[in-house]
């Protein structure tokens, strides 16, 4: 897995590549809470991501989570079609704010 | 590794497998691949051999010879260690569950990741437990102990646990004996959805005709250690075989019986 | 006749014969089972399956704590039951303040350890067995296997690292009462004053006395851990197969313990 982050608009976009298991969905996980604890917007891009298992969508549970309770604002942008299917599976598809794009998102903002 | 659909790679290889259940032969030279992304459903009757034949695939008998690979390994040749590495990618739903009757619903399912992925936190474990509490429909059963559960929502409880480490290969033992019909069609989806999403290889042992024809990609039919043939649900619908036609339409078979051997075995000399 | 006869003797040594072998069979399965839980209660966390010392702390307090109030009291009684022959027998040669000395040796160097392994036996031992038993035949020792979950390691390993350090320490409790159930009797009988009983006792008490019981008892518990464990791994058919092997591991164990006993203190004595 690799991973990604840049400002856009407010948001700080966490861009995750390649597949994200349980060899290193600490690392995501680590990257997103610690995201959120310094107060900041954040976006998930997981175009790039050919496989997810449950502990990283575990990881993105815990951050939309801690994003609620801080009041923060957090998306899935740009979900792959191999992460869509595992958010599927446990009906998470219908939990998290999925968008299309980051433009998307900024639009539903306004 | 990438992880599309049925990719024609086997991941499951078995080659001239013989078996004793003490001098007895269980299975007579049994070769089998089953491919990646493949829902393969092994039939047959009682003493057919299908039960034994899940329990060498699993490792948990030394073949008499034959050669067994799941994932590219040879489960009668690795070292222990290297078996442990390869059950972390296989999951397993008993018959009867199989769940630690001491533990709750959520201990048993987070045994698995306490056991083997220990650098995981404490959290992350306990969202990964639950979310596959929520995947075969049982969200908010956690603190149950498995006594106060029904058949089939131990049966469900027992496929989170066998999914928590997202494995590759999944082995299901008679996953509707038991269950009321409605709750065995629902574990039928459940089966097709892990396979779609996770991109698992699955095995199912059943003998639920029904059931093998609704999620088969491709069935083998064993009978007495042997097998009678492995094909698509039309090649095995359509299939000439008399032992399979009395099988697909219940018809008790008409067996031709060795006068000596019979006698033998009634006498006893 | 005599063919009959002849197919009597015949079958009787064939008997005799597949039971030696299944003796033997299971002699070699309990001392594999012995090595591999030692194996990895000394070697598991260098492979990264440790034994869970949480697992180990509750079956202490399972065997240990539990267990005390009911040794407690049987040897109390046993110490009183002691001193009651004791003074009696000494009586005829009117060396009845001689009983300290029979109570004291008595108790710990053969009826604490005694008492103890054989009530541990019975609680311990049958519970491992039918726990062990009713696992194998739910698959869920399966279950584990193909989790990766070593089942000796998790299962029999810490019953028996439990059982090594709390079996003693239940003898050495069990030695106390045994003791002051004899200084209770005494003192109604003869009159001795419980200082001086004590102070007697551990004048004739030595430490080679206490620890030879002690000894015992670590053997005792091992087994106890392994006929259980062998028994509830054994176990075919069902709930009534988990209700055989039960019956038989307490049988069995009580059996051993006695007979070890027996051999051991001729050994520890010469």
């Amino acid at each position: 897995m690799k991973y990604n982050t840049r400002e856009d608009n407010g948001y700080t976009v966490i861009e995750l590549d390649g597949e994200v298991d349980l060899s290193c969905s600490p690392e995501a996980r680590k990257q997103i809470l610690d995201c959120l604890s310094d107060g900041r917007h954040l976006l998930v891009d997981l175009s790039a991501v050919v496989y997810i298992d449950s502990s990283g969508v575990a990881s993105l549970v815990e951050g939309y989570q801690m994003a609620k309770k801080k009041d923060l604002k957090f998306g899935l942008v740009s979900v792959s079609e191999a992460a869509m299917s595992v958010l599927q599976l446990a009906r998470l598809d219908k939990v998290f704010p999925i968008h299309a794009s980051v433009e998307e998102r900024l639009q539903e903002d306004d | 590794m990438n992880h599309t659909s049925i990719t024609g790679r086997p991941a499951i290889e078995v080659k001239d497998l013989v078996t004793h259940y003490g001098s007895r032969e269980i299975l007579h030279g049994i070769s089998l691949t089953i491919n990646e992304g493949e829902i393969m459903i092994i039939m047959g009757g009682s003493g057919s051999g299908k039960s034994t034949f899940l329990r060498y695939i699993l490792g948990l008998g030394t073949p008499t010879t034959g050669s067994i690979k799941l994932l590219d390994k040879d489960i009668t040749k690795i070292s222990s260690s290297e078996m442990l590495e390869l059950r972390k990618n296989m999951g397993v739903s008993f018959q009867g569950g199989a769940l630690l009757s001491s533990m709750t619903v959520g201990e048993n399912i987070r045994l698995p990741l306490y056991e083997h992925q220990s650098q995981l936190n404490e959290q992350t474990m306990r969202i990964m437990s639950r979310m596959k509490l929520e995947v075969v429909n049982l969200g908010g059963f956690e603190n149950f102990m498995p006594s106060q559960l029904s058949g089939g929502m131990i049966k469900r409880a027992a496929v989170a646990r066998a999914i928590v480490m997202d494995p590759k290969l999944m082995f299901f033992d008679e996953p509707s004996a038991g269950l009321d019909p409605v709750v065995s069609a629902e574990l039928d989806e459940l089966i097709l959805k892990l396979r779609d999403a996770m991109k698992m290889t699955i095995v199912v042992v059943t003998h639920e005709l029904d059931s093998a024809f609704k999620i088969a990609d491709r069935i083998t039919v064993l009978d007495n250690g042997h097998i009678l043939m492995t094909g698509t649900v039309e090649e095995v619908k359509n299939s000439t075989n008399d032992r399979i036609q009395s099988m697909l339409n219940r018809r008790p078979s008409n067996e031709e019986i060795n006068a000596d051997e019979y006698l033998q075995r009634l006498t006893g000399m | 006749m005599t063919e009959t006869t002849s197919g009597f003797v015949y079958s009787v040594i064939e008997k005799l014969g597949r039971s030696t072998v299944k003796v033997i069979e299971e002699a070699g399965y309990t001392i594999v089972l012995l090595s591999e839980s030692l194996f990895w209660i000394f070697l598991g966390r260098f492979y990264k399956q440790p034994v869970r010392l949480s697992s180990v702390f509750s079956q202490m307090i399972s065997v240990g704590i539990a267990a005390a109030p009911i040794v407690f009291i049987l040897s109390f009684a046993i110490g009183v039951m002691l001193a009651i022959q004791i003074i009696y027998n000494l009586r005829m040669f009117g060396a009845e303040s001689q009983v300290v000395a029979g109570v004291a040796l008595s108790v710990t160097r053969e009826f604490g350890p005694l008492i103890t392994g054989i009530l541990v036996a019975g609680r311990t031992g049958s519970a491992l067995s039918a726990r062990i038993g009713t696992m194998q035949v739910n698959q869920e020792i399966d279950a584990l296997r193909v989790m990766g979950i070593n089942p000796v390691r998790y299962l029999v390993s810490p019953a028996l690292l439990a059982m090594l350090i709390m079996v003693p320490i239940l003898t050495f409790f069990s030695d106390m009462a045994g003791l002051l159930g004899g200084a209770v009797y005494t003192f109604f009988e003869i009159g001795l004053a419980f200082d001086a009983y004590a102070i007697q006792s551990m004048d004739i008490l030595t430490i080679n006395d206490v620890m030879q019981g002690l000894q015992k008892s670590v053997l005792f518990a091992a087994i106890i851990v392994m006929v259980g464990v062998t028994n509830g791994f054994s176990v075919v058919g069902g709930a009534e197969g988990v209700g055989r092997a039960t019956t038989r591991s307490v049988v069995l164990s009580i059996s051993y313990i006695v007979i070890a006993d027996m051999v051991i203190t001729y050994f520890l004595n010469r």
